[in-house]
């Protein structure tokens, strides 16, 4: 009777519920495909405040796993720690962490990056809020904000008016690896303000 | 009399579930350069007389109960490498009937010591994570053997655990396979191989995120058949053995407490034993 109620057991677990409730893997992008394409949500996509990174994070289910992921971006510089409490806000329901940005200094990508994985999980997707000019560049589209060092390349034009005289927009940033530090980021545009 | 005997004699090991986990619950850390610590409480205690998997009247009055309190450690080096140490201080009581006389033996002191080295290879999803573990387990004779009823074995014992786990935000499952290649110790204790299956099905019914506090509930499962071996009084130990509970956890930032009882679902011993009885394990742990 025991070896029925142990084979039911292993059947319902190989059917398990938790990968069953798991969204399908999207496939890996190691080269620098087009904004518009290597960004095709999968996830909602947050409605952002001011000076503040959302990112998308593939596997973070659990809380108290992901204490050393909060643990580890709460070191960045540049936190506006007086927002969610250490200036990140972990919601494992959506997988996304929050970070509330005090400057207007470029966007650490890379580090971020590197912190999540450290802390076991893998960044997907980066959303935000980038406010400038935006100017035609040899692949498309430019939009550099408050740094100059830092410049996204957008994957729809803007409206030369809109170009000319500054404009919001909220991009999804992803597929970073093997982006030389310099080079524009691709961004998706996912909304004009 | 040699029945009155074996029955009053009767003995379980007293180590067990604790074997197949890994702190902290099994979860955490998963990070780098991650530790944490727990401290878990297991207590159990029956009367009740077994022969094979028949229910036997008692008349000695054997009993046997275990108090084991677990200090646990762990470091995780990367998410797939990590160390775990494992630290018992067992209170051990039972009837015995020695020559034709009634007798509580004890003991008391630190038991023996539970090194492993779980490695795991890990799958990030989108809505869920999962892994693969397969676990090198050493047990170290720390234990003392001079106690009327030793708490520990005096042998360097094997194991081996491989393990799958999966969890979403809703959902938490957990199976994990173990063997232990048990060492013939002191005092004639040469207790038999084990093997296991212990399964933890979890669902998460409540989380805030501002405060990263939740709770969750789990139904664990537990099976494992002791090959036979002998304990210090040459009697018969080891059978076959299934467990069925239902487990609390609960956290709060980078603290983690867990409660649960398992409940004798089936057991089959050899010769005559005294039951595990209902197992309670209460534990609390932190990460840094």
């Amino acid at each position: 009777m025991h070896r029925s109620i142990l084979l039911g057991l292993l059947v319902a677990l190989a059917t398990s519920p938790a990968l069953a409730e798991a969204d399908p893997m999207p496939g890996h992008d190691p080269g620098h495909r087009h904004a518009a394409e290597a960004a095709a949500p999968t996830t909602s996509t947050p409605d952002l405040a001011d000076r503040t990174l959302a990112i998308d994070v593939r596997g973070m289910v659990c809380s108290f796993c992901a204490h050393g992921l909060e643990k580890g971006l709460s070191k960045l510089d540049g936190l506006d720690t007086d927002r969610h409490g250490d200036g990140v806000l972990v919601d494992i329901e959506a997988h996304r962490v929050t970070l509330a940005l005090a400057t207007t200094d470029p966007i650490p990508f890379a580090d971020i990056t590197r912190r999540i994985e450290k802390a076991g999980y893998d960044a997907t997707r980066f959303h935000l809020r980038v406010q400038g000019a935006v100017d035609d560049g040899p692949e498309g589209p430019l939009l550099r904000g408050s740094h100059p060092a830092q410049a996204f390349l957008l994957d729809a034009p803007v409206a030369e008016a809109d170009a000319a005289a500054g404009v919001q927009l909220q991009v999804d940033v992803a597929n970073l690896a093997g982006l030389p530090e310099d080079a524009p980021i691709p961004a998706a545009v996912h909304a004009t303000r | 009399m040699r029945r009155v005997s074996g029955v009053a004699l009767a003995v379980l090991l007293w180590a067990g579930a604790a074997w197949a986990h890994q702190p902290v619950m099994d979860m955490a850390p998963r990070w780098a350069g991650g530790y944490g610590a727990q401290v878990r409480q297991e207590y159990r205690s029956s009367d009740t007389l077994l022969r094979g998997d028949d229910e036997q009247p008692n008349p000695q009055g054997a009993r046997r109960r275990v108090s084991t309190t677990w200090l646990e450690g762990i470091y995780t080096f990367t998410r797939e490498v990590r160390a775990t140490i494992k630290l018992p201080y067992v209170d051990q009581e039972r009837s015995a009937v020695v020559n034709g006389v009634r007798q509580k033996l004890r003991g008391r002191g630190l038991g023996d010591m539970v090194l492993a080295v779980p490695l795991r290879k890990y799958w990030n999803l989108e809505g869920a994570t999962a892994n693969i573990g397969l676990t090198p387990q050493l047990r170290v004779p720390t234990g003392s053997t001079r106690d009327d009823d030793p708490v520990g074995d005096g042998s360097w014992d094997f194991g081996l655990s491989g393990s799958f786990s999966s969890e979403s935000f809703r959902w938490y499952t957990l199976v994990d396979v173990f063997w232990w290649k048990n060492t013939p110790g002191r005092r004639g204790i040469d207790q038999g191989d084990l093997v296991g299956l212990d399964v933890n099905l979890g669902y998460h019914p409540w989380h805030d995120n501002e405060h990263n506090a939740g709770v969750f509930v789990m139904l664990d499962v537990e099976a494992r058949y002791e090959s036979r071996g002998t304990n210090a009084f040459g009697f018969a130990t080891g059978g076959t053995r299934l467990g069925v509970g239902p487990v609390l956890v609960g956290y709060w930032r980078n603290v983690m407490a867990r409660a649960e009882a398992k409940f004798p679902v089936y057991e089959r011993v050899f010769d005559t034993q005294v039951s595990r009885g209902v197992q309670l394990n209460v534990g609390i742990g932190v990460t840094f």
